[in-house]
């Protein structure tokens, strides 16, 4: 537990910090945002008194952190920064290494974990462990920032804009390795940004501060359902736009030619059918145009009786959707879900259309780019 | 202009000379180095005064090296003391600039991650910043022993020896023969010792340290 109570920081007689207590409680994962000067990074700098305060006190598990030893405090606690800072003159091994090495670990316990380590983020020791940051991109050599933070197993992470650097897509899967780590490890994460998308993504508890308060502090659901102030709302504005989902329903992204046929139609006739309409699967309905399931040609080819109707072989692990179903969730179940298509119905269960990749890519260009230049 | 039968006659002495030249300038330029990267890395420590106290060291580079020898051997006398003195004097300065600017322009994230992951700063220094300095320091030990090698000229000036002293005697006595023996292998000496101090560089840098 890091409780921070009644903390004040001024530079030069101008504040930065004002009076400033909270509680972050173990396993969790906090975010500190806020726009630039609001006092994020000095407040995280205060946890492993690289800024000491002016007054008020920090208390890890109960004890001040201003009475323990320097080097002892550092060291049980990780420290990530935007720069990477990895030592250009060690390999990766030996980066890693610094902290238990300062802790005066065995050679063959450090070894050891250098090889665990480097396993938990996918890069192979034989590879990696002896290549120097400088032969490395981006993305791996802060994830070797990161593995050197977590070396000594320390019960607590700091982590200043560690992937503000990288670029978004190599930030996208550190963060999601990161998440996976922090809660593998049940480490205490203090983690610094100005994203607040990424704020939304790792957070247990979001920490918005302005001008050395804190304006808020809430899960990221709790904060972007009820933003307590307007720079919160602005901050999620300009940080969440491109997420906002454009608002189609599935019966207007829908194909509605959808080729269906009778349950009582035979096997070959299906199979002809299907063939010349060059597809692998068919909707299958009753006489009132009720939805039943559907045939793929797999099954009519293996199971299928010859002289027989196909309803026996009819599939029923389609997802189908209603007409007024947010488009996204067809698009879920395409994308996660690897379905190949989706079976649109309306009220009644009568199906009206079909959505497929090709559906879905082309009402999302038409919405972004209009009708003309598709 | 060679005559071959006085480099044959003056062989035994010219290989003294060179020896002696040799002594003066590995152990001038090796307690100069050891000087100077301790200043550098105390300067380093209180930038401020750095900044004042450069200038007035690069001043005494400025007087003529005749003179500061000229001086100490009012005090000390005409021993080799004398001489490695003053050439260790010399010897500081090229060491000393470039010894601080390479620890004052490692990167401040690496200091700081360092100091953030809880080395202390004598760790610090051993495990990074000397490292990260450690090319530009053998830069300026590569400047000073060549410096150094033409310095060692003036040994002879107070009967100290070295290739120097050829060259005396050739001024004196208007032999250019003299001359030519003197600072040939004086040249000679320069260029092996900046070849050697290059391949060590080369061999002490980290893979991770060099550019490519």
């Amino acid at each position: 537990m890091i409780e921070f109570q009644h903390i004040s920081k001024s530079y030069h007689g101008k504040p930065i910090i004002n009076d400033l207590s909270f509680t972050i409680h173990d396993g969790e994962f906090i975010v500190l945002i806020g726009p630039s000067g609001c006092g994020k990074t000095t407040t995280l700098k205060m946890i492993n008194r690289l800024i000491p305060m002016d007054s008020g006190k920090i208390l890890i598990n109960n004890e001040d952190i201003t009475k323990k030893d320097l080097t002892d405090l550092r060291t049980h606690i990780g420290y990530v920064i935007q720069q990477i800072g990895l030592f250009p003159n060690m390999t990766v091994a030996q980066n890693i290494s610094v902290v238990p090495k300062l802790l005066k670990w065995e050679k063959e316990d450090m070894d050891k974990r250098v090889r665990e380590l480097l396993e938990m983020v996918d890069l192979p020791y034989e590879e990696y462990a002896h290549k120097y940051p400088n032969e490395m991109s981006g993305g791996q050599q802060q994830r070797v920032g990161v593995l050197r933070a977590l070396a000594a197993r320390p019960p607590v992470l700091l982590m200043d804009e560690p992937f503000g650097a990288l670029d978004p897509i190599t930030r996208d899967t550190l963060q999601e390795e990161l998440k996976d780590l922090q809660q593998k490890l049940n480490i205490t994460t203090v983690f610094v940004t100005h994203d607040m998308e990424e704020a939304i993504k790792l957070a247990d508890q979001i920490v918005f501060m302005d001008k050395g308060d804190i304006v808020q502090m809430d899960s990221p659901e709790e904060m972007l359902r009820n933003p307590k102030a307007d720079i919160i709302r602005q901050f999620m504005g300009k940080h969440t736009k491109q997420n906002n989902t454009i608002e189609l329903t599935c019966g207007e992204i829908m194909k509605t030619n959808v080729l269906k046929v009778d349950n009582k139609r035979k096997v070959l006739e299906s199979l002809e059918l299907m063939r010349s309409k060059g597809t692998d699967s068919v909707v299958v309905v009753d006489k009132t145009n009720t939805y039943l399931g559907i045939v793929n040609i797999d099954d009519l080819q293996k199971r299928g009786v010859p002289g027989q109707t196909i309803e026996n072989i009819i599939r029923n692990d389609v997802i189908t959707l209603s007409t007024e179903a947010h488009a996204k969730e067809a698009m879920d179940a395409i994308q996660n879900q690897r379905a190949d298509f989706v079976v649109v119905l309306n009220d009644k269960q009568k199906v009206v259309g079909i959505i497929t990749k090709g559906s879905i890519a082309r009402s999302l260009s038409t919405t972004l780019w209009g009708e003309n230049n598709v | 202009m060679f005559d071959w039968g006085m480099w044959v006659r003056y062989a035994p002495r010219l290989m003294n000379a060179i020896l002696t030249h040799f002594y003066f300038v590995i152990v001038s330029v090796t307690i100069g180095s050891v000087i100077a990267v301790i200043l550098a890395i105390a300067l380093s420590r209180f930038k401020k005064a750095a900044k004042y106290l450069m200038p007035i060291l690069g001043i005494f580079q400025t007087i003529p090296g005749i003179v500061f020898i000229g001086v100490l051997f009012i005090y000390i006398g005409m021993r080799p003391e004398t001489v490695i003195i003053a050439l260790s004097v010399y010897a500081i300065l090229p060491v000393l600039k470039n010894a601080y600017t390479g620890i004052v322009t490692v990167d401040p994230a690496l200091i700081e991650a360092g100091r953030g992951i809880g080395m202390n700063p004598w760790i610090l220094l051993w495990r990074v910043e000397l490292p990260m300095a450690l090319n530009s320091i053998i830069t300026g030990i590569r400047m000073s022993t060549i410096y150094t090698v033409s310095w060692a000229v003036l040994a002879a000036m107070i009967g100290q020896g070295g290739l120097g002293e050829f060259i005396y005697i050739g001024i004196n006595s208007n032999m250019k023969q003299f001359i030519v023996m003197g600072s040939i292998p004086a040249a000679l000496m320069a260029i092996g010792l900046g070849y050697l101090i290059d391949k060590v560089q080369v061999k002490l840098t980290p893979r991770g340290l060099r550019r490519n």
